[in-house]
C-alpha cells in the first residue's frame, strides 16, 4: 500500500463515519479522499451552488451561516474535528442551503460526491453513521429554533455567554460583539445594550477585554428564561 | 494577525480594524478620549496601545461597523491562559 493512501486510510479510520470499515474497505475508501486546506476566512462552500463534494473536517474550526441581502448575517453552527458538512445537499440533490467558511486554518478530506454516494450504498454502516450524524445535527437545529423564536435575546445571550465561559472540549476563542450579534439573531448595538445591561445588574463585569461573569446563578437564570 | 484562537499570556489585546471596510473618515480618531489613534495612510489605526483602555467608543461611533473588540468570556476567579 501507498504510504500516503496507507496515511489517508489511517486518518479516515479516525471518522465516526469510516470506523465500521474494515482495512481493506478503508483502502478503497482512502483512494477516493482528496486532502485539502483552506486559510483561515477562506470560504470552503458557497450557499446556492451546486454540491459537488462531501467534506471531513480534520483540523480546525468552520462554520455555517446565512447572510440576509443587507448583509446581516446568521451562525447555523460551528464545525470542528470529526464533523461532516455537504451530506445534505449530497443526498437530497438540491444546492448547499448555506456557506462554510474556515474560522482557523482548516485541513480536511474531501470526497467527490457520487463516490460518497456510492460508500455509503456499498456500506451499510456509513449510511446508519451519517444519519447518526444528520440526527445530532437536527437536534441542534431543534434548539436553535427554539432560541429563536421562543427566547429574549437576553436569555439567547445570557445561554452564549455562560456557554463561551465553560465549555472545555472547544477551541476557545475571542469573541467580537458583532459576532456574538450573528450568533443570536441580531444585531451589534442590541448586544451591546443587553451586556450593559447585564453590567448594571451586576451580573457581569468588563475587565477590558475580559467579560467577567460574577454572578452565575443570576446568569443561568437569565438563560432558563 | 488576528488570532483570537491561541491565547498568550500578557498579551496586549486590541480593538480590531478592518482596513477592507474602513473609509478613513476619522470619526473614531475624534472620539478617542484617550488620544490612541491616528489616520495612517487613510486608514484608521490604533497608533498609541499603551493609552488604549478599551473603552469601546471607537467601535460605537464607527459608521462602517470596521472596528470590534474581541471579548474572552471568563468565569470569575478563572482565566483562560492560566
Amino acid at each position: 500500500m501507498r504510504g500516503r493512501q496507507k496515511d489517508m486510510a489511517e486518518g479516515l479510520s479516525s471518522f465516526s463515519f469510516f470506523q465500521g470499515l474494515d482495512d481493506s474497505a478503508l483502502v478503497e475508501v482512502a483512494k477516493l479522499a482528496q486532502r485539502r486546506s483552506y486559510a483561515p476566512g477562506e470560504i470552503i462552500v458557497l450557499e446556492g451552488e451546486p454540491c459537488t463534494t462531501v467534506h471531513f473536517i480534520i483540523k480546525g474550526q468552520a462554520k455555517v451561516n446565512k447572510v440576509s441581502l443587507e448583509g446581516r448575517e446568521q451562525v447555523m453552527i460551528r464545525l470542528g474535528p470529526g464533523d461532516a458538512f455537504c451530506l445534505v445537499p449530497a443526498f437530497d440533490g438540491g444546492p448547499n442551503p448555506a456557506t462554510v467558511q474556515a474560522s482557523t486554518e482548516v485541513v480536511l478530506y474531501a470526497f467527490r460526491k457520487e463516490d460518497f454516494l456510492q460508500i455509503a450504498r456499498r456500506h451499510p454502516e456509513v449510511a446508519v453513521a451519517v444519519l447518526r450524524h444528520l440526527s445530532a445535527k437536527l437536534r441542534h437545529f431543534v434548539g436553535l429554533v427554539e432560541d429563536l423564536s421562543l427566547r429574549t435575546v437576553e436569555a439567547r445571550l445570557a445561554k452564549l455567554l455562560l456557554r463561551l465561559a465553560t465549555e472545555e472540549d472547544v477551541v476557545h476563542r475571542r469573541i467580537t460583539q458583532q459576532e456574538m450579534a450573528a450568533e443570536l439573531g441580531t444585531v451589534r448595538e442590541v448586544v451591546g445594550r443587553a451586556l450593559r445591561a447585564l453590567e448594571d445588574e451586576g451580573v457581569i463585569h468588563f475587565d477590558r477585554h475580559r467579560i467577567v461573569i460574577v454572578d452565575r446563578a443570576a446568569l443561568e437564570a437569565k438563560a432558563a428564561v | 494577525m488576528d488570532d483570537r484562537f491561541c491565547f498568550s499570556e500578557g498579551e496586549q489585546v486590541l480593538p480590531l480594524i478592518s482596513e477592507e471596510i474602513c473609509t478613513g473618515c476619522g470619526k473614531c480618531v475624534e472620539a478617542c478620549p484617550a488620544g490612541a489613534m491616528a489616520l495612517v495612510e487613510g486608514k484608521a489605526a490604533i497608533v498609541r496601545p499603551e493609552l488604549c483602555s478599551y473603552c469601546g467608543d471607537c467601535e460605537e461611533l464607527c459608521p462602517k461597523g470596521a472596528i470590534a473588540r474581541p471579548f474572552e468570556v471568563v468565569l470569575q476567579g478563572r482565566m483562560r491562559h492560566d
